[in-house]
């Protein structure tokens, strides 16, 4: 009633008191009728300010209203996605969050109604873990198994990130290649996929891909021999050769590399290999020109096995990134937006320096350098 | 009573002391303490080597006028007093014949020891360690322009380093080969004027190289001290890792710019009149000066001294032809080049024939000769002119060449000294050989 008053017969008098038709005949007595009956509720009333408007055509939920039991986890996750939540009852709440403080006013949160997450948050918390599809093989130091553990800085990232959400992270390394951990992200069968993994149309096309966590360049191992002999010796030479020669550019087979080879050296015949260290060894033997990826693997070659430098020579491309992002199924669709928050203000990506710094001692042992 | 007696010995033993220093075994002593010093104590060799520099610099302040006197004297004397052009076609047949009997000589020794070949893992890995901590990445735009500064023609760089566009600074700034175009120009100068004119500038260069000659001679008696420093100083920071790495081609380098040096002392002993331990004696000495200075230019002076005054070469003829030789006849680069070409062969596994080798004496002929405007380890870049036509990757090889040359410098500086000296003593007639032809400059005119 009182939101009545305001909202519809205060402003219906105003209009009508300052309306052309009344201003002729407007009178003293009319002014303090008017006046005095505004007052009378003003003064009279028990007021509520109503919580800031969420956009949606829902009711809004006042915070005194709310029978809600909110976890300290839940509120966290609730205030992290406060803009962005797609639901309008999430939303609400969050909002909710937004314009009160928990800590304060602990009747309001004990009393508020619950409120039902966003249907794949609530799965998780319900089954209590979450679901981290990687590969089946070892690429250190972002996922590698080491004392029967999976360790790497990939594999930390996802235990971080199921930390905030209080899931356990249950690793899935059933996949053989990464069109397979990709397949199966979009099969729902994993809840996120991560793995050095690269942002592909294809890619894109069927999964959500996170902000970047590493940012890379895109890199070639030359075997120096066969450069000599087609005379590559400055940035120039090299890159004439790269973009006209016929020659045979090594990749692991059905990778991003073997898509961005076949776009960026549309002379090259592309060689996929099934591993890195096969590649590793036809580029050594002189079977292929060059093998490409990102610049990280190139250094960990170099570094790792440094007997490899008289024979081999690494090109860094100034001009071709490859940044590896978390690739999460569509229909996980807050899952994907706490990732790229936390990816977006938390975390801090990973340079090719940053990493050979903190896994000096991946990067230089020889067991993982073709790895 | 005794004091007497003792003062006596003692100034005997002090006018002993510059003989002692200038002993051989006094001097192998020396070498041997000053690498001890610098293996077992790195960090007191490299305090130092404070002495060591200041000898050098003390060097390098005689060079540029002994230069310019020894040269301009020269050619004013070739072409006003006595000369023919038979020393000339001489001094280019033995030049033409010291580059390709080292080229030559160096090709088979790296054959015989062939560095290189089949290098064990450790090694290779060793190499590579090195080799990753020097060479920078490699990065380039695939798809964008790739700007390079335009590659400088050699023989413009060669033409452009002898002409100076000014008389005093190469003096100044030690351009040797520039110097040397100056000391030329001065010289014909010279005999272009009444001789009577020309007396007076002779004379004030003669007195110019007695009196650097003399600070030379001074300076010999603080060497010893200098070796000291300079050899520990050296060794203190030698890379160990690479000397293991590459240790069958530094020894073979080592050992085959002895055996050309051991050639050429014994060329010139053949060609000395002197007494065979005299002759001996001096070479042993330039030879000290050569392996510590590590500076061909340095030991002009000495070498000077030792083919006027114990080889008895023609003084005009040596004073005009040694710098020259020395400057441009680069023996000890087409060595080195032509062992660090068959190492290269080795590691990369190319097919070693006769054509093959052939073709890398010639190539390192040319190579050698290139580096004759260059100075230091900008030198050895000239590899590449060899390589890149046997499609051989020049990086790695530079590389590894610029890392071990403080352990190879001393041996490459003694041999182009030797063998430069070797040419100067065969082209120029000896003291008793001449016999006042007709002046070259009256020759030149008609």
């Amino acid at each position: 009633m009182k939101n009545n008053f305001l909202t519809r017969i205060l402003p219906s008098l105003l209009r009508s008191f300052f309306s052309q038709k009344l201003a002729k005949n407007r009178s003293p007595q009319w002014l303090v009728l008017v006046s005095a009956i505004a007052l009378l509720f003003v003064i009279g009333g028990n007021w509520h300010i109503p919580a800031r408007s969420n956009g949606f055509d829902t009711p809004v939920l006042i915070a005194s209203d709310c029978p809600t039991e909110a976890t300290p986890a839940s509120n966290a996750q609730t205030e992290a996605n406060a803009v962005e939540a797609p639901a309008p009852i999430a939303t609400s709440v969050s909002n909710v969050k937004a314009n009160t403080d928990a800590s304060e006013t602990p009747a309001l949160v004990a009393k508020t109604e619950i409120a039902p997450y966003p249907s794949d948050v609530q799965r998780l918390i319900q089954q209590g873990y979450m679901t981290v599809g990687t590969l089946g093989f070892d690429t250190p130091p972002f996922y590698f198994e080491q004392n029967g553990k999976l360790q790497g800085s990939d594999m930390e990232l996802a235990r971080n990130i199921g930390k905030l959400l209080d899931l356990e992270v249950r690793f899935d390394r059933n996949s053989p290649t990464f069109s397979d951990l990709i397949e199966k992200t979009a099969r729902g069968e994993v809840d996120m996929a991560i793995g050095k993994l690269s942002v592909t149309m294809p890619r894109l096309k069927q999964l959500h891909a996170s902000p970047s966590y590493i940012k890379f360049k895109q890199a070639l191992l030359i075997n120096r021999t066969q450069l000599a002999t087609l005379g590559g010796k400055d940035s120039q030479s090299i890159q004439q050769i790269l973009r006209e020669e016929p020659i045979e550019i090594g990749v692991i087979g059905r990778s991003s590399y073997q898509r961005y080879a076949e776009q960026n050296f549309p002379n090259a015949k592309i060689v996929g290999f099934k591993s890195w260290t096969e590649a590793t060894e036809a580029v050594e033997k002189g079977d292929v020109f060059a093998i490409y990826r990102d610049e990280a693997e190139i250094k960990k070659i170099m570094l790792g096995q440094p007997q490899l430098a008289l024979k081999l020579k690494s090109v860094l491309f100034n001009d071709l990134e490859d940044n590896k992002a978390i690739f999460v199924n569509v229909n996980n669709p807050q899952l994907a937006h706490i990732i790229d928050h936390v990816l977006t203000d938390v975390y801090e990506p990973w340079t090719t320096e940053r990493l050979i710094e903190e896994f000096h001692e991946v990067f230089t042992n020889p067991e993982f350098a073709s790895k | 009573m005794k004091s007497p007696q003792l003062s006596s010995r003692g100034l005997n033993m002090l006018r002993h002391i510059p003989k002692v220093f200038k002993h051989p075994l006094f001097i192998f002593a020396i070498t041997i303490g000053g690498a001890a010093i610098g293996f077992l104590q790195p960090d007191l060799a490299i305090n130092l080597n404070l002495l060591g520099s200041i000898y050098l610099n003390l060097l390098k302040f005689c060079i540029g006028p002994i230069v310019l006197s020894c040269v301009a004297l020269g050619i004013f004397d070739l072409l006003s007093q006595r000369s023919s052009w038979w020393f000339i076609i001489r001094l280019i047949g033995f030049l033409v014949v010291g580059i390709a009997a080292c080229a030559a000589i160096a090709t088979a020794i790296g054959l015989i020891a062939a560095p290189g070949k089949s290098m064990s893992e450790d090694t290779l890995r060793s190499l590579g360690v090195i080799l990753n901590a020097n060479i920078v990445d490699f990065s380039l735009n695939l798809n964008g322009v790739n700007t390079i500064p335009p590659p400088e023609p050699i023989f413009q760089t060669l033409l452009h380093q002898l002409i100076p566009d000014n008389a005093i600074a190469p003096l100044v700034a030690n351009e040797t080969l520039k110097l040397i175009v100056v000391s030329g120009i001065l010289g014909v100068g010279m005999a272009f004027i009444p001789r009577d004119k020309a007396e007076n500038l002779r004379s004030l260069l003669i007195s110019l190289r007695l009196t650097f000659n003399k600070i030379l001679l001074l300076l010999t008696y603080i060497l010893p001290f200098a070796l000291f420093s300079i050899v520990s100083y050296t060794v203190a920071t030698v890379d160990g890792e690479i000397f293991l790495g590459l240790l069958t081609f530094i020894i073979a380098t080592i050992a085959g710019f002895f055996l050309i040096s051991a050639l050429s002392i014994g060329l010139i002993i053949l060609r000395s009149k002197e007494k065979f331990s005299l002759t001996l004696s001096s070479l042993l000495q330039v030879s000290v000066v050569a392996l510590a200075t590590q500076s061909v230019m340095a030991t002009l002076p000495q070498a000077l001294n030792s083919l006027s005054e114990d080889v008895k070469a023609s003084n005009n003829e040596v004073n005009i032809s040694l710098p020259l030789i020395m400057t441009l006849g680069r023996f000890g680069n087409v060595a080195y080049f032509a062992i660090a070409t068959i190492l290269a062969v080795f590691i990369y596994n190319k097919t070693l024939g006769l054509s093959l080798v052939l073709v890398a004496i010639l190539l390192n002929i040319f190579s050698g000769i290139a580096t004759a405007g260059a100075v230091g380890i900008a030198t050895l870049t000239m590899l590449g002119i060899t390589l890149e036509v046997l499609q051989i990757p020049t990086e790695t090889m530079v590389t590894l060449l610029i890392i071990i040359d403080p352990i190879i410098a001393p041996v490459r500086v003694l041999l182009t000294v030797l063998v430069s000296m070797v040419v100067a003593a065969w082209a120029a007639p000896l003291d008793s050989e001449v016999k006042h032809p007709e002046p070259l400059l009256d020759t030149v005119l008609t």
